[in-house]
């Protein structure tokens, strides 16, 4: 190859761009729980936001009521995050614990919500006295849009002139009782929230275009992370049908019974199967717990259990070997077992959040 | 069967995108992508810190260890 040759063939695209972390303007807290939303300037290639909550808020009780924590506080004040591309298309759409959940499954040994870091995450000091208790939150979130630390697949050209990506926070209301979103359980018995002042602050994760566009890392994929919902009629098998079209990285799912976190004991069996009796994975529950544990050095919380099918030795930094392209299934399906003494009280969810790889259609 | 089509993200031609070839044509599970992250996986690239790959270092303790040896036996 000649000198000039060498010097126009492109170089890639490690070597021609550059990691960027930029604020974005913050996004408040809404009052009786409402949408915020904030459109992310077109720079670069956007690799994900991370999302620190923080602020304060005072409670006041005449009787100094104890504030009860939800399971899924304070990851559940947010009720609803959402990255949209032209605000018609969903990159990531799930709840604020949906995506501690994807943010907990993606590294090895997260410890950002471990409590007495307190740079980073507070929700320890949470009271409610007479004359009003100020209180301290802060919890971190991060958002993905591509598939991991490593591999430059899912990067979402910003500064392309027709896209537009919105980021929408929908916050819960921090008044209310808390099912699945909220922070408190008995927030409606606690006399009076005053004085809150929180705000959601994105910082983008980008890496710089390169100049020439054969550069480029192939923008016609993007990693989508939904999390749907699917109610449990009764006790026994359950049937979750896994909408089916894309390249699954990740499966987690957890049990919502009784208006809490499902007890993992609820749950004796869990199964993933396609094309009606193949069964790649069927695991007693605890067994696959040993086996989340195993994989990312923690406990998933109770009721969770996770098939991931991006983990080779290290979270979400695995190859394409066990990933499922669902295109050609005729069927794929979640089948746990809810044992028949669980209490499932009003209401009971299976939650479901979902990652997969999705090419572009031309 | 995509659900997200191109046009989607990226409305119009863009100059951008008007430029970006498909990693690989026949590619439902993106295989290009996979034989991409398998070649990077299974080269010898060894860690490399600043340039020097980690065999460097390894052969240097080697030497190390041989000049130690003869060292003790001539004394």
């Amino acid at each position: 190859m000649s000198p000039q040759a060498a010097q126009e063939a492109p170089l890639g695209f490690e070597n021609t761009t550059r990691h960027n972390l930029r604020d974005i303007p913050s996004l408040g807290y809404v009052s009786g729980g409402g949408i915020a939303t904030k459109e992310l300037p077109k720079v670069g290639l956007l690799s994900g936001i991370q999302l620190a909550v923080e602020g304060v808020f005072t409670m006041t009780d005449a009787a100094a009521l104890a504030p009860t924590k939800s399971d899924f506080a304070p990851y559940n004040l947010i009720k609803r995050i959402r990255l949209s591309a032209n605000n018609g298309t969903d990159i990531y759409n799930a709840s604020g614990w949906a995506c501690y959940i994807d943010n907990l499954t993606s590294t090895f040994n997260y410890r950002v919500g471990q409590s007495g870091a307190d740079e980073v995450f507070k929700f320890d000091n949470t009271s409610a006295a007479a004359p009003g208790t100020v209180n301290t939150l802060k919890f971190n979130l991060f958002i993905p849009c591509r598939l991991n630390d490593r591999d430059p697949l899912g990067l979402l050209l910003l500064q392309h002139p027709s896209t537009q990506l919105t980021l929408e926070i929908t916050w819960a209301d921090l008044t209310k009782n808390a099912g699945y979103y909220g922070l408190y359980t008995n927030a409606e018995t606690i006399d009076a929230f005053s004085a809150i002042t929180l705000n959601a602050y994105p910082v983008a994760e980008f890496f710089a275009v390169p100049a020439d566009p054969r550069n480029l890392p192939p923008i016609d994929y993007i990693i989508q992370t939904l999390e749907d919902q699917f109610s449990v009629a009764a006790v026994g098998e359950q049937v979750v049908d896994i909408p089916q079209g894309n390249t699954y990285i990740k499966l987690a799912a957890w049990h919502y019974h009784n208006g809490v976190l499902a007890p993992s004991s609820d749950i004796d069996k869990y199964e993933v199967r396609y094309n009606q009796t193949e069964v790649p994975y069927s695991v007693r529950a605890n067994n696959l717990r040993a086996y989340n544990r195993n994989m990312y050095g923690i406990d998933v919380p109770k009721g969770h259990f996770v098939f991931d099918f991006n983990h080779q030795g290290l979270p979400n930094l695995g190859t394409a070997r066990d990933y499922v392209n669902s295109q050609y299934l005729t069927d794929f399906q979640l089948r746990p077992n809810i044992v028949s003494g669980a209490a499932l009280g009003t209401g009971p969810m299976i939650y479901l959040l979902r990652k997969q790889i999705v090419k572009l259609a031309g | 069967m995509s659900t997200v089509r191109l046009g989607d993200i990226y409305p119009g031609q863009g100059p951008l995108t008007a430029e970006i070839a498909e990693p690989d044509a026949h590619d439902p599970q993106f295989a290009g992508y996979e034989r991409e992250l398998q070649s990077r996986l299974a080269g010898v690239q060894m860690f490399s810190i600043g340039g020097i790959h980690a065999n460097h270092y390894l052969l240097g303790l080697l030497a190390t260890l041989v000049v130690a040896g003869w060292l003790q036996a001539k004394a």
